[in-house]
């Protein structure tokens, strides 16, 4: 398996709370889009990219984070980043 | 989105959404009340319900317009009178659980809303909410906007908490110079003689308003002092009005428009029989409150002779 590349960070345009079992985000470069919701392991990569990361790192700190092997979180991990991009609430330079 | 949004998620994103909207509109804002005041360390935190800023006045068409372009529809009664001049437009969205409350103006500062507003934004400060940085009014103008707040309604109890809650954090953290700044402010903005009771307790200077009055310390005594609402403002306004229209205010006080009435629930237009019987509760109400209202009215007008 290739090692995953490029920068990921939270879209520069959002703004977000934490709830108490979520997070709620709220794309303020499309103010007619419905908020976004973010739970379990989406919310706790949410936090995880409070600072711009690395995609091969974020998988690092999600693997440690749920004691699992990288291999294993690894296809989830760039799936949900695939999905946030398109929900415009991150943003990815390869 | 399938789980609808809590109210302590929505007040600080609208926050945001507010500020967003603002600056696509290019109107000038400023954050007020509510969890601002709570960050600024006016009162101790507490769920808001309600969204609440203060614009240029100059652009406040401007920004109800961006509202409403991405849902925020507005919902005000205009037909009912208030004993100040009208100095907020409330709007409401159908996914989300509070109000917005644009405010062009704020009762009690009572120079100019345009100079005031020139005041407030040259002291503007920044305050972290939703991961956004908020443009908000500044704690020294900001405590004048929540005691002004809190002195309208003097009479009532809460309020009274309110305020002293209000002077023991101002007399306990501020240094000399701020409550020497929040007289100033006072008198730059016309709020000198409103915020006599906060000055006076804070044992600071009254001094003299530096601004023309705007709005007179007439109506915005009658709105502090009197102690009951319902009707008084109808008759307040009445007296306001030239002797040609108010028989059409008089007909429109008793039997408003349906589409006025629709705001008590806007999912839920009253029709036929349901809103007959609401116009007669109304009106009964009206009536039982009357006495009371023109006593108010009758104590209010003594007390200014």
């Amino acid at each position: 398996m290739t090692r995953p590349s490029g920068v990921v960070s939270r879209h520069k345009n959002v703004a977000w709370v934490e709830g108490e079992s979520r997070i709620v985000v709220v794309r303020l470069h499309d103010l007619a889009a419905p908020p976004v919701l973010l739970a379990g392991s989406a919310a706790e990569i949410w936090r995880l990219l409070a600072d711009t990361r690395d995609t091969h790192e974020l998988v690092q700190l999600v693997a440690h984070y749920y004691d699992a092997d990288p291999g294993v979180v690894e296809e989830d991990v760039l799936a949900w980043l695939d999905g946030a991009q398109r929900l415009g609430i991150i943003s990815r330079l390869e | 989105m399938t789980t609808p949004l809590q109210l302590a998620e929505a007040v600080p994103l609208g926050y945001a959404v507010l500020a967003q909207v603002a600056d696509d509109v290019g109107v000038r804002m400023l954050a007020i009340k509510g969890p601002i005041l709570a960050m600024q360390g006016l009162r101790h935190p507490r769920q808001s319900a309600d969204i609440d800023v203060l614009v240029d006045p100059a652009g406040f068409t401007r920004l109800t317009e961006g509202l409403e372009r991405v849902g925020w529809v507005d919902l005000g009664d205009y037909a009912v009178p208030g004993l100040v001049p009208r100095h907020a437009i409330n709007h409401r969205h159908p996914s989300w659980p509070c109000a917005v409350d644009v405010h062009h103006w704020f009762p009690g500062f009572l120079a100019d809303p345009a100079s005031s507003f020139e005041v407030f934004w040259s002291r503007r400060t920044a305050v972290r909410v939703a991961g956004r940085d908020i443009l908000a009014l500044d704690a020294v103008a900001h405590a004048a906007l929540a005691a002004l707040h809190y002195l309208r309604d003097e009479g009532r109890a809460l309020r009274a908490a309110d305020i002293d809650a209000l002077v023991r954090v101002i007399d306990t953290t501020w240094d000399a110079s701020q409550k020497a700044d929040l007289a100033k402010l006072a008198a730059a903005t016309g709020a000198s003689e409103p915020l006599r009771p906060l000055l006076t307790r804070l044992n600071l200077e009254v001094l003299p308003e530096t601004q023309p009055l705007a709005v007179s310390l007439e109506e915005w005594r009658m709105r502090s002092e009197a102690s009951v609402t319902e009707v008084l403002p109808w008759l307040v306004e009445l007296g306001r009005l030239p002797w040609r229209r108010r028989p059409g205010f008089l007909r429109g006080a008793l039997w408003p428009a349906t589409e006025t009435l629709h705001w008590v629930d806007p999912s839920h237009p009253l029709r036929g029989r349901e809103l007959a019987a609401f116009r007669w509760q109304r009106m009964r109400r009206a009536i039982q409150a009357l006495p009371a209202a023109m006593v108010e009215q009758r104590r209010l007008r003594k007390r200014r002779k």
